[in-house]
């Protein structure tokens, strides 16, 4: 038997000291539904998962 | 913003905000919480604090390339001067050296550094009490002279989830340089399926503290 879906995971990056949201850049192909915090970039640079139809 | 207080509130605000609409879109929802060394602290704080607002703690928070609270050094490396700061980051390794070697990167870069180690003070005394029900995934790299693998499995007193630790190969930035053996970690935690990394990993047996 199949296992039911797993839902979305939304994916909170925090980098290192002095490092901004380009350093997980490479990251967004990757994990498009990641998303990074600095102090100065709220978590919004990903869109949200698409509604299930 | 420079108080450990104030950012963990209003980064927890932010994700918060972020994660309810996001449930809005898709139903349902789970999250996780990846920090890497500074950003490790940082990341279970905020994590514990969105979970106090929302009742919802993350799926499970990684933790890499960083020692836990009470073990951590006091940062004085917002004190230093400009030259210093930059010649320590250099050394590191974690920066480009196209930032390092352009004049206005490198103001932003020591702006940025000394904002967040200026941040990091606090940890020792203001985190070490930090406490999660979240599962713990300690990712460390062999050869990291900050955050060796012995002392980061004693991220296991924060947590009351359980803990798994992986150790791979390299240095402290070894986790953000491969992100897709990181990311393949992380999908083998959170999807069961263990990704398309290519990188060997030592798994630690799973921890039930």
């Amino acid at each position: 038997m199949t296992p039911p879906p797993r839902p979305p995971l939304r994916l909170y990056l925090f980098p290192h000291a002095g490092a901004t949201s380009l350093l997980y850049r490479p990251w967004q192909p990757l994990a498009p539904t990641a998303s990074t915090c600095t102090a100065s970039t709220p978590p919004a640079a990903a869109p949200a998962p698409a509604k299930p139809p | 913003m420079t108080d450990y207080h104030a950012l963990v509130k209003t980064l927890a605000a932010h994700l918060t905000a972020d994660l309810l609409t996001t449930r809005e879109h898709s139903g349902t929802l789970t999250y996780a919480t990846f920090g890497h060394s500074f950003g490790a602290t940082l990341s279970l704080a905020v994590a514990a604090a969105v979970t106090q607002e929302t009742g919802q703690p993350p799926a499970r928070a990684y933790l890499s390339a960083a020692l836990p609270p009470r073990l951590q050094p006091p940062d004085n490396l917002a004190d230093l001067p400009d030259e210093d700061l930059l010649a320590k980051t250099a050394a590191d390794g974690g920066t480009p050296p196209q930032v390092l070697a352009h004049p206005a990167m490198r103001t932003l870069l020591l702006r940025m550094l000394r904002q967040d180690h200026t941040v990091r003070r606090a940890f020792p005394t203001e985190a070490a009490t930090l406490q999660t029900t979240a599962p713990l995934t300690l990712i460390a790299a062999r050869d990291d002279p900050y955050a060796p693998p012995e002392a980061m499995r004693q991220w296991a007193a924060h947590t009351t989830g359980p803990i798994r630790q992986v150790t791979i190969p390299g240095g402290h930035f070894a986790a953000i340089h491969h992100p897709r053996d990181t990311l393949a970690l992380i999908a083998a935690d959170t999807t069961g399926h263990p990704g398309d990394g290519t990188r060997r990993a030592e798994t630690g047996e799973p921890h039930v503290p």
